[in-house]
């Protein structure tokens, strides 16, 4: 399947089609060479001497000895290619086993083979070449040595560089305990996992190593006479330039396509085969998530959510009045669907990573969004303010009001006012959202000027200030550290005191303990505590840890895969949960003093959610599951001050 | 059935005072790299039939030592024993040969597993190498695994990417078992995994556990999970032990301070209680231990004593539980004031 997948993609290249289209072409030809009806490429004759292209027996023209050109740039090319190839195998062979050794064993031999390559780097490269040749002679053997050695580097700087990351990873580990020896795991283990490096590098460099041999042999050191290889050929070709000038343009015509199709092939190689680029690391990112334009109309309209659609008016949050009353709720997300488009082939599939997720968060309130990976909880709290990256993600449906205003299709511009300044953001590891080569004071500062347009001195007394504000010990000197000389709380308190800087309305918290340890993230979630209170800012905070969002939140919205199943306050979920996921959920965490309670897992895995069932998506995992819960979507129903996604919940029973 | 209770004292693994130390080397045109020791005078004893639960914060060393016992890294100092053999030093053959009784389960499953390998190709592996099975017997034994582990006998030929993490933890497990070891060392088996997917794991190994007559040395950061699967525990901070004992003793009845403070900082699902914090600053840095005791910085008991003098890990009553504090004979949780009332 993988495979497939691959060859279809790079057919879509169509530059590397034609690459290897080329390619293909001229290694046929060179190959069947011998069986061609040719005339023998060194058979001299002197009345043909310089013949033009189109004479008879002679399509492509003779040279100043009379040979025929056709002749001599077919068994040309296939000694330049076969050179080439040649070197660039000895060179790929040789350097990757150097790099792996290096990688593998590290310590002396990585030092002493690595300085050894960076000697051989320190020449250029075709000095270092013509320095070979000239000490073991000219001759085609000699350039084809010449050349590998100098493109040894290459493959072993590569191959070290991605070994030495596979070297680290456990599955190296969990070869020898399996009894691998060193070898078993170097050829068995890491190998296979190096060689798409091998061949990047190989689809990068061959076209390089075909034009140094033509280098050399132009120069007279490589092919010796009467061999044709393209090089030689283009240096005879130079002497009658004037008068022939296709003796000399032909050999310099095969060499620019043969390069050129070997250069489109490794591209397009190099696309389907390099993980980083295959990611979509070329395509840059929209600075909003975009809007779908059927929803942009609607909008625009102002029938986006309709009313049959809406959840329970009144339901939580009281009176949502559309958006009306902002001074009390900040933020309001209704029906929100952000989904990523994926592409296989020629049809394009939609992951609804958020399907129709409503919540409200009052002023000064604290919600919890809990949920397991893939249910939707990041995917909402980044579509707030469009940050969800385009492709693939879009948002289809939906409605985010803020203070009133509806973000979804806002102009950039707002977006951009708002972000880092009235809505914040706090991330699970603060070492990704702060940039490493900026001090941690700096940081803060930029986003008080940013927003603020104050003084740099200003900026500084405040990022001091917030600093102190976050309980950061001896803030004055650690306005000037870098994020990498803080521990992750300290680091983490940065992240918040950022987030705090112009005094936001609301804050989304995602994840933000999770990479803590439990005594630092009790600091952190009393921090975040008594800031909410002093600050009155709105609080959204992301978990898969009920027991964190119980210490925190008033209410708690609990999602799985893509919608929210229930919502109440954490004591009313706690005590009684009403969707049967999270009264499993629940049931399936191990609690400290409370040995004898047996788990219950849940069975099974979350639905795909490319591929969703018609009725509750809970359903398979169930242990109450009726025929009529699969039979329709479910929707959210209001309990009184609560709402939940199931079916056999009684109207009553809230 | 006498001789299975005695049995089940017998001790498998013996780490007597082992240390571990990074850096410190010499390096050209540069000033030594700082010292670090990562486990600094571990003694425990693994007994045939236990769980111990090592449990500590990031840096405490307990990874360190799960790695030593593997041979993955050896110790500066201090012996680990198999049985009766020294382990520390192995090699070649001799290691192979106790990898047929000590295995090893990952934290992270995806990465534990090679990616382009298929199940069969990772199962099989350690029966070829280690029990020199023939072609037969292998297969016959990895549809077994598979089946132990709860997983379908047709993804043998799938490869590590089309599993979940849960799915891929349980082919690490089935990995381990595969050559049927006494003792299993757990790093941190689930805490790469969701909740729901977390106790689909831990019941499997709690049924391995009693259906194999295994031993287990898990490593977690996690208390709540430590309680469920372990009955015993070694609380570790700074590349030591500071407290050890039975679960029901350590967590019902804890003698060192920062036992207790570990077990207060857990957040508790469905109570308001308030957000708690009794440990002001962070680790020392492991470069420059404090003299006296490792937790006196942020300890609410320390005196000038434990500033100065280092305490002894001593036992208390006579049930195994061992505490390094000065203050052990007299246990004191935190106090009030180190709790902070929500200002509602």
């Amino acid at each position: 399947m993988a495979v497939h997948s691959k060859f279809r993609r790079f057919f879509y290249n169509r530059l590397a089609t034609v690459g290897l289209f080329i390619v293909l072409v001229v290694l046929v030809v060179s190959a069947a060479a011998p069986i061609l009806p040719l005339t023998d490429p060194n058979q001299t004759v002197l009345t043909n001497r310089l013949l033009p292209p189109g004479s008879e027996g002679h399509p492509l023209g003779a040279d100043e000895l009379g040979r025929d050109m056709l002749s001599r740039l077919i068994w040309g090319t296939r000694v330049s290619l076969a050179v080439g190839l040649s070197a660039t195998a000895i060179a790929a062979l040789v350097g990757s086993l150097i790099g792996i050794f290096a990688a593998f064993y590290g310590g002396w031999l990585d030092n002493t083979l690595m300085r050894g390559i960076d000697m051989l780097m320190a020449f250029p490269y075709m000095l270092l070449a013509l320095a070979i040749v000239a000490v073991l002679g000219a001759g085609l053997f000699n350039a084809l040595v010449a050349i590998s050695v100098v493109n040894i580097p290459f493959f072993a700087r590569n191959v070290r560089g991605a070994t030495v990351g596979l070297v680290r990873l456990e599955y190296v580990d969990a070869a020898r305990l399996s009894g691998k020896s060193d070898m078993e795991v170097l050829f068995g283990e890491l190998l296979p996992n190096v060689l798409p490096v091998i061949f990047i590098t190989i689809s990068t460099t061959v076209g390089w190593m075909i034009l140094e041999t033509a280098g050399l042999s132009f120069l007279g050191l490589g092919a010796q006479p009467p061999t044709a290889d393209l090089g030689s050929m283009l240096g005879e070709g130079r002497k009658s330039i004037l008068v022939a000038p296709h003796v000399a343009t032909l050999p310099g015509l095969v060499i620019l396509v043969l390069v050129i199709g070997i250069n489109l092939l490794g591209d397009g190689l190099r696309d389907v085969l390099d993980p980083y680029l295959r990611s979509g690391a070329l395509v840059s990112p929209r600075p909003a998530t975009e809007v779908d334009t059927d929803l942009r109309r609607r909008l625009r309209s102002g029938d986006a959510v309709e009313p049959g659609t809406e959840v329970s008016p009144d339901g939580p949050g009281g009176n949502d009045g559309g958006g009306n009353d902002g001074g009390t709720v900040p933020l309001s997300v209704r029906e929100l669907r952000t989904w990523f488009w994926q592409r296989s082939g020629r049809t394009s599939s939609a992951v609804r990573a958020t399907d129709g997720v409503s919540f409200q968060v009052p002023r000064g309130a604290a919600l919890g969004i809990m949920g397991e990976s893939g249910s939707g909880k990041s995917v909402t709290a980044l579509s707030v303010l469009g940050l969800v990256p385009t492709p693939p993600g879009r948002i289809m449906d939906g409605s985010i009001r803020f203070n009133g205003e509806e973000l979804i299709g806002a102009p950039i511009e707002r977006l951009r006012h708002y972000r880092g300044n009235r809505i914040a953001y706090i991330f699970q590891n603060p070492m990704t959202s702060l940039n490493p080569l900026i001090t941690v004071g700096e940081q803060i500062a930029e986003s008080v000027r940013h927003h603020q347009g104050v003084s740099r001195a200003a900026a500084r007394e405040r990022a001091q200030e917030l600093m102190d504000k976050v309980q950061i010990p001896n803030a004055a000197a650690r306005v000037d550290s870098y994020p990498h000389e803080l521990s992750g709380g300290m680091r983490q308190r940065v992240g918040i005191a950022v987030a705090l800087a112009n005094d936001p309305d609301v804050i989304i918290a995602d994840e933000p303990t999770t990479a803590l340890d439990v005594t630092i993230q009790a600091q952190i979630l009393k921090l975040l505590d008594d800031l909410r209170r002093s600050e009155g800012v709105s609080l959204v905070f992301i978990s898969h840890d009920f027991g964190v969002i119980s210490e925190l939140c008033d209410r708690v919205v609990v999602m799985y895969a893509g919608q929210v199943v229930e919502s109440g306050t954490v004591d009313e979920i706690y005590r009684h949960p009403l969707h049967p996921y999270t009264r499993r959920l629940m049931a399936c965490v191990p609690r400290l003093g409370d040995r004898a309670r047996a788990l219950t897992a849940i069975p099974g895995l979350p639905p795909a959610l490319d591929d969703l069932p018609t009725g509750c998506r809970f359903a398979d995992r169930c242990d109450v599951v009726t025929d009529a819960c699969r039979e329709a979507p479910v929707e959210l129903r209001g309990h009184g001050a609560r709402e939940a996604r199931c079916i056999l919940v009684e109207e009553t029973s809230a | 059935m006498n001789a299975s209770s005695a049995m089940n004292n017998e001790p498998l693994i013996r780490i007597e005072a082992v240390e571990r130390t990074f850096g410190g080397a010499r390096r050209f045109l540069a000033p030594p790299s700082p010292l670090i020791h990562a486990v600094n005078g571990v003694t425990l004893t693994l007994r045939r039939g236990d769980a111990l639960g090592v449990v500590g914060e990031s840096g405490c060393g307990k990874s360190t030592l799960a790695r030593m016992i593997m041979g993955i890294i050896p110790p500066t100092a201090g012996t680990i024993r198999y049985r009766d053999t020294d382990i520390s030093s192995l090699r070649g053959a001799d290691r192979r040969r106790l990898y047929r009784n000590i295995q090893f389960v990952f934290q992270d499953p995806q990465s534990s597993l090679n990616p382009r390998k298929t199940v069969r190709e990772i199962l099989e592996a350690p029966m070829k190498k280690l029990l020199n099975l023939d072609a037969a017997a292998r297969e016959r034994k990895a549809r077994e695994l598979m089946d132990r582990v709860n997983l379908r006998a047709e993804f043998l030929d799938r490869h590590p990417h089309e599993f979940s993490g849960g799915q891929a933890q349980r082919i690490g497990i089935a990995r381990a078992l595969a050559v049927d070891p006494d003792v299993l060392i757990l790093d941190e088996p689930v805490s790469a995994l969701d909740v729901s997917i977390q106790a689909q794991i831990l019941s499997l190994l709690k049924e391995l556990k009693s259906d194999l007559d295994l031993t287990y040395l898990f490593i977690s950061h996690d208390l709540a999970v430590v309680d469920y699967l372990c009955e015993q525990v070694a609380v570790m901070y700074l590349g030591q032990v500071v407290e050890q004992g039975s679960v029901g003793e350590i967590f019902e009845s804890p003698r060192h301070p920062y036992t207790h403070v570990l077990l207060r900082s857990v957040p508790e699902p469905g109570s308001h209680r308030p957000t708690r914090m009794e440990l002001s600053g962070e680790l020392p840095n492991p470069a420059a231990l404090p003299a006296g005791c490792n937790f006196a910085p942020r300890c609410y008991r320390a005196t000038a004593r434990c500033r100065g003098e280092e305490p002894d890990l001593r036992g208390y009553g006579d049930g195994g539980h061992r505490a390094a504090c000065h203050f052990a004979d007299d246990p004191v949780p935190p106090p009030e004031d180190a709790i902070t009332e929500r200002n509602a």
